[in-house]
């Protein structure tokens, strides 16, 4: 047991939640059934990366169904934005470049921004929130709307050895049906959707246009341009339509000059 | 018995306390729920691997998953959350819902990781180093951060924590 300067705020947070009473059936059936889809997921990953490595490509097609039955997730093709598509994994990481410094990247963003746009607020910060996953943040607005880009590092091992929510490409491409891959293997999605933040947080006839990038660097990078002053909560509809377009959005994040 | 069947069994005994403390994370109960089966899901898969030793402390390797799934959630969730067709149901609130909705109020005002150690050292009775180590910070940047959560708990609750400290 703790020593608590607290002992009343141990007492709050066990009053506000002691008689909370989950469907823990219906929790341990999801948490079981998303288990095994994780499972499958990586013994397919990992399947796929022993016949690369082996460099026995075309093989792949026939072993990797043959080692999971028709039942199994099929490793399906990774080009193109055909709505059936799923890859197992992110892009491969060749050559990793390094990012610019932090202190570097405003000057980045003014230089990708279309010209002639009223930019307030411009900030970037280098969040450690996530101690084992820091990532870079930035915020602006254009003409009073929030625009946001975040960039991080996906899919290391560790992710999941640490319990982490391993990145994939499928978990965001699979509900998009804009995410395509280029010729050097970096995936880009690009879409325009009504966010949903949940619980009444956001407001009503918000817009979002947003576009991903996965590049072989090994950094994702998110981006999203709102038509209200903030992400949720106050902000309120400042216009129409969010100030950058999602193709605007992909040219930012997408561009070299992130890299030193 | 299987380790699916071994797996089952701690779930179920396990699945109600990670509930609460997903609860306080997330503020709400849909969120809790997905949070819970999203970290039942990496326990899972943990416990029937083939390969490797056997879980030493499941407990505490599943309250981890947890708390890091919600950090990165966190850290994605302006990024990605997704458009749905309509919006869930409001969950049906068992006990005091005002408690609750003036404490998930304030902990919201609270950076990811100060809600983080507060939970876990107040929920969850970790002691300091346990949540360091889980977390992967000090033990002198959670006895900071606990402090500066309960501070920043004060602020937002204002005069009326007492009434809530008040049973």
């Amino acid at each position: 047991m703790t020593n608590h300067q607290e002992p009343g705020v141990q007492d709050l947070l066990h009053r506000a939640t002691g008689d909370l009473s989950p469907d823990v059936e219906t929790l341990v059936a999801g948490g079981i059934a998303r288990g095994r889809t994780r499972r499958q997921r990586r013994r397919v990953g990992t399947a796929i990366a022993s016949v690369a490595a082996v460099g026995v490509i075309g093989a792949g097609a026939v072993v990797v169904p043959q080692l999971f039955g028709d039942a199994s997730t099929p490793a399906r093709g990774a080009r193109g934005a055909d709505e059936n598509r799923q890859v197992a994994s992110a892009p491969e990481v060749r050559a990793q470049r390094a990012l610019i410094p932090t202190d570097q990247m405003e000057a980045v963003v003014r230089r990708l921004l279309p010209a002639g746009l009223a930019v307030t607020g411009l900030s970037v910060r280098f969040d450690r929130a996530d101690p084992k996953s820091p990532a870079h943040r930035i915020n602006f607005t254009v003409d009073g709307a929030s625009v946001s880009i975040y960039i991080d590092q996906y899919n290391p091992q560790w992710r999941l050895d640490k319990g982490y929510e391993p990145i994939t490409i499928d978990s965001e491409c699979a509900q998009s049906s804009s995410c395509e891959q280029a010729d050097d293997g970096s995936y880009l999605r690009k879409e325009s959707r009504v966010p949903q933040w949940g619980e009444g947080m956001g407001p009503a006839n918000q817009v979002s246009n947003d576009a991903s990038f996965w590049g072989v660097d090994g950094y994702r990078f998110y981006s999203m341009a709102l038509n209200t002053g903030a992400e949720k909560g106050s902000g309120g509809i400042v216009a129409v339509e969010p100030p950058l377009t999602s193709e605007q959005l992909a040219t930012i994040i997408s561009s070299d000059l992130w890299y030193r | 018995m299987s380790k699916d069947q071994e797996f089952e069994e701690f779930a179920v005994l396990r699945t109600p306390h990670l509930y609460r403390t997903a609860w306080l994370l997330c503020g709400d109960a849909h969120r809790a729920e997905d949070l819970v089966q999203d970290t039942l899901a990496k326990v899972y898969v943990r416990w029937t691997r083939k390969l490797g030793r056997r879980l030493e402390n499941p407990a505490g390797y599943a309250h981890t998953a947890l708390v890091h799934t919600w950090i990165d959630h966190q850290r994605r969730r302006s990024s990605h959350e997704r458009p749905v067709g309509e919006l869930p149901e409001q969950g049906t609130p068992d006990g005091d819902p005002s408690l609750r909705l003036s404490l998930a109020a304030a902990l919201d005002a609270l950076d990811p990781m100060d809600r983080a150690v507060l939970v876990l050292r107040y929920l969850d009775d970790v002691s300091v180093a346990e949540v360091a180590d889980r977390l992967g910070v000090s033990p002198g940047a959670v006895r900071n951060r606990s402090m500066r959560a309960l501070s920043r708990i004060r602020d937002v609750l204002g005069t009326s924590l007492p009434d809530l400290l008040i049973p």
